[in-house]
């Protein structure tokens, strides 16, 4: 009885897990396709990547997400962290005022941040450019890497810093030996988790953009249809989030090797 | 403070520290230290004088407050008021990471992103010197504490004695002058506690160093120490040496925390120098020795105590002849220890009294029955006098 | 202590600034230009007369006319997609959880869980372009279905179609919370349950569904707000007959910058009310709990 019910539950988990997966295959799968119009299978190619890499608007805009994605992400990491560290020593029930404005540009719909930082550019007469989808980005990103640093310092012992203290490390050998050591994987994965944010924003940077994304270019492409070549752009852009996940997960994983 | 030079005091390996000596017989003085947490006081203006070279043990219930006066010792806690002398200089103002004194955590706090040698290594570069030969010192350290071969793991890859090790090394690699161990032992299992135990004597004897030990088990203190003082609510209620708070304690809470336990409630009849005669509650009437006797009063109400295992239990009342102490009693209730056998028996005042007999013999005692009649006796030498204080 | 202090400010300034310029300035003037009238060519009327300006009640005109019938259609598609993309991540992703947290063998649990969360980690509007190819009418499933011999059916710029994005999009955020809270669970509860003679659908909803109950929240939470505010995947999915909130809000918010305010802060509120709830619902929790 009990493994049947076992089995039903991988089953369901199974069919579920290739409704996730299904439509990246999909989009793998056909971005090599001959066929440009319809998704009847005609035989390999590789022609559209050939396209997609010739396509001097896209690399200009992927050029311009990365430099936006790394700007965002060392600026919003040092102040998010800052943020997290500043809270982590506050009491729980000190700094709700800057939990509650960490807190609203996660849960306010990006279309309304993204509506008012258009508003806000306008009112200040600040022309739309690279800068303004800079620190439009920014302003949503330094909630996470605050959260998730805090979060990681809340688990943090505090006669850990004690102990550094007793066996003679002065305040800056207390933050540099034990403390930043100890918080460098929650900034990491916030820093992370900004790129990802940044590169893929099209809500909020289709408000102030000056300059065209990355998905700004995909999003004008997919509106009017999906296409092999915007097939191929997602493929490649798949393996460079692959590649990104990855070489984090490396750079994360723990010194002793064998530990999980 | 008046310090007394006078005290002849030995430390056991003083010639170890010859120069140290010379100067100053104390390694750490506090005096008048105090400490509030919001409304409590938690060290409520305590002194003492912990001599070189000697293991030091504070002893006292959760709360107490010892863990608080070795952490300003540390000085990883300002106190209120008072003094902290380290080696003759006043380290009041001096911070944690400047003082020559370590301390062992109660969770260990090793350093979970450092291996074992990392860790033990953390403090050399703050000493002077400490950098020269580090690697040596570390294996150094690492075999005093037997735990040779593991300088490439990480803590959580050791079990809690192998922490407790590495903890222990991590101090010492910086030959501090006061070793601080906070309840080290705790979170051992209970075989464990007892080799560590051992070994940590030991190592005292073998560096020399003043071990200043935090600990609430009065077993422990005692298989340890060369003194102890018992904290209770912020205060030390009795400083002396292990013997001394186990045989002859000083206050109703010591006795019942060194587990004691026998109370009586006395009139006093007679003060003739140091002897006091009292009228126990239960009637009978006993002559103590009481250092401190010119103090009491006849009339005065006071209480004194007899350790379980100082009592002994007989079917008839003892000859007269027999110059001991006597009362007759009601056995209520036995309990069988493998080793000994303890007795909850009542009084006719209705005390109720635990004897402590060690089984010599098989099927000892055997002839006690329950709510039987039987004789307690005890020697008067060892029954303890004390004022009918806070209990 | 005061040096404590002003380090802990100091450290809290760069967020105060870039937040307080970049965020909360933008929320209010936007707020303010909620209560203006548009003027020609997307600009804002200048007010002649403050005082009428108020106590005529002008300044509501935009919150008036944004709850004019004609937007109703739109709100309340708005509203049932997001509550039924909710309770489908829940159905489907309650088992899922279910399955790795419980089922599953303990070695594979982060795999399983990885495999949950990598989805998350690529760009959602790719995620978006696939189903977009999946459902066209020349697209893989009527490819498949005229396979078999059907014919093509009109699949996207349906609400169906926004729904299965929706659910696509958002069903990480109910899986995840759902998984901690079954993790977190005492196992020793459901075997005292089947002791105490509780069949599995009794143990399941006496014992597992309550004690998981604040992973269900929070995913409900998690994922309604975002499908509440969505944009991207009714817009590419949806088309011009499956417009949602957000796309009233993007459509031509420049030319008429008021009026759009106006619908933004409705949602906000919308939003903030549901956020208010869980809050509450957090706050009894946690007197409850130490009350215990």
């Amino acid at each position: 009885m009990k493994s049947v019910g076992r089995t039903i539950l991988r089953t369901y988990s199974s069919a579920v897990y290739a409704f996730l997966y299904a439509p990246i295959l999909v989009l793998v799968v056909y971005s090599f396709n001959q066929s440009l119009q319809t998704a009847r299978w005609l035989g390999f190619t590789p022609r559209w990547y050939a396209q997609v890499l010739r396509d001097r608007e896209l690399i200009e805009s992927a050029g311009n997400s990365l430099l936006v994605a790394a700007v965002t992400t060392v600026a919003a990491t040092i102040i998010g962290t800052l943020a997290g560290l500043g809270l982590s020593r506050l009491q729980a029930n000190r700094g709700s005022a800057t939990k509650a404005l960490l807190f609203l540009p996660i849960v306010i719909p990006e279309i309304v941040v993204g509506a008012a930082l258009f508003t806000f550019f306008v009112a200040v007469e600040w022309e739309l450019g690279f800068w303004s989808v800079v620190v439009a980005h920014i302003s949503f990103s330094v909630s996470y890497v605050a959260i998730v640093v805090r979060a990681r310092l809340a688990g943090f012992d505090r006669t850990l810093e004690e102990a550094a203290r007793d066996l003679g490390a002065g305040p800056l050998g207390v933050f540099w030996r034990v403390k930043f050591p100890l918080m460098l994987p929650g900034i990491v994965a916030g820093a992370l988790l900004v790129f990802t944010l940044s590169i893929d924003d099209y809500v909020i940077t289709s408000f102030v953009a000056g300059v065209k994304t990355l998905p700004l270019h995909i999003y004008a492409k997919l509106k009017v249809n999906a296409t092999p070549e915007t097939n191929a752009i997602s493929t490649l852009l798949l393996a460079v989030t692959i590649a990104l996940i990855t070489a984090a997960q490396w750079l994360l994983r723990s010194p002793r090797g064998r530990k999980k | 403070m008046v310090e007394n030079f006078s005290t002849v005091y030995i430390a056991p390996c003083f010639s170890e520290n010859p120069a140290g000596f010379m100067e100053n017989p104390f390694s750490i003085r506090v005096v008048g230290v105090a400490k509030r947490f919001g409304d409590v006081a938690a060290v409520d203006h305590v002194s003492l004088d912990i001599r070189r070279g000697e293991f030091f043990s504070l002893l006292g219930p959760s709360g107490c407050g010892k863990t608080t006066l070795l952490r300003m010792i540390a000085g990883l806690e300002e106190g209120d008021a008072g003094n902290i002398i380290i080696d003759g200089s006043d380290v009041t103002r001096v911070p944690a990471h400047r003082r020559p004194v370590n301390l062992v955590f109660q969770q260990f706090a090793l350093f979970p992103h450092l291996n074992v040698e990392k860790n033990v290594a953390f403090g050399l570069r703050y000493k002077s010197g400490g950098k020269r030969d580090s690697h040596k010192k570390v294996s150094a350290a690492l075999d005093l504490v037997r735990l040779s071969g593991l300088q490439h793991r990480y803590p959580d890859e050791l079990s809690g004695g192998q922490k407790q090790r590495v903890a222990l090394a991590r101090a010492l690699v910086l030959e501090p002058r006061v070793l601080l161990l906070d309840e080290p032992l705790g979170a051992l299992d209970q075989k464990l506690r007892k080799e560590m135990q051992v070994e940590l004597k030991h190592l005292q004897r073998r560096l020399g160093i003043t071990f200043v030990f935090v600990t609430h088990d009065q077993e422990e203190a005692l298989t340890m120490s060369d003194r102890i003082a018992v904290m209770n609510a912020g205060k030390v209620e009795q400083m002396d040496s292990a013997a001394e708070v186990f045989e002859h304690p000083s206050t109703p809470f010591v006795a019942e925390f060194m587990g004691a336990g026998n109370f009586f409630t006395a009139k006093v009849r007679e003060v003739d120098g140091a002897i006091v005669t009292v009228i126990s509650k239960a009637g009978f009437e006993t002559a103590l020795l009481a250092p401190n006797a010119p103090n009491y009063r006849p009339g005065e109400k006071v209480r004194f105590v007899v350790r379980p295992e100082k009592l002994e239990m007989s079917l008839t009342e003892p000859p007269p002849a027999d110059a001991r102490a006597r009362m007759e009693v009601t056995v209520e209730e036995r309990v069988y220890q493998g080793v000994a056998t303890v007795w909850t028996v009542r009084n006719r005042a209705g005390e109720r009294i635990h004897v402590y007999q060690q089984n010599v013999i098989h099927g000892a005692g055997e002839q006690f029955v329950d709510m039987g009649k039987a004789w307690l006796c005890w020697d008067p030498r060892n029954a303890i006098l004390m004022r009918e204080q806070k209990a | 202590m005061k040096n404590g202090a002003l380090r802990t400010w100091l450290q809290l300034l760069p967020t105060w600034l870039v937040l307080g310029i970049f965020f909360l300035a933008p929320m209010a003037i936007m707020l303010g230009i909620s209560f203006r009238e548009k003027g020609p060519a997307g600009t804002i009327k200048p007010i002649d007369d403050m005082k009428q300006y108020i106590t005529k009640g002008t300044f509501l005109n935009n919150y008036r006319e944004s709850l004019d019938p004609s937007y109703a259609g739109v709100y309340w598609r708005s509203l049932w997609l997001a509550v039924a993309t909710t309770a489908l991540c829940l159905l489907i992703g309650y088992p899922v959880a279910y399955y790795i947290a419980i089922v599953a063998n303990p070695m594979r649990k982060n795999l399983l869980l990885a495999m949950v969360a990598i989805p998350f980690w690529t760009s959602f509007l790719i995620r978006m372009g696939a189903w977009k190819l999946i459902l066209e009418t020349q697209g893989v499933l009527n490819t498949m279905l005229g396979a078999v011999g059907i014919a093509p059916l009109d699949m996207l710029y349906t609400p169906g179609a926004v729904l299965t994005g929706l659910v696509y999009g958002e069903l990480p955020f109910m899986i995840l919370p759902l998984y901690a809270s079954l993790e977190k669970m005492d196992r020793t509860l459901l075997e005292a349950a089947a002791d105490l003679g509780a069949g599995a659908t009794s143990r399941f909803f006496r014992v597992t569904v309550p004690q998981t109950m604040s992973g269900i929240i929070a995913g409900i939470v998690l994922v309604l707000i975002p499908a509440a505010g969505q944009f991207v995947v009714s817009d590419i999915l949806g088309g011009a007959k499956g417009a949602l909130v957000g796309n009233i809000i993007q459509e031509g918010f420049q030319r008429n910058k008021p009026l759009k305010s106006a619908i933004a802060f409705e949602l906000t509120a919308v939003v903030g009310l549901m956020l208010a709830v869980y809050g509450l619902y957090l706050h009894r929790r946690r007197r409850k709990e130490a009350a215990l």
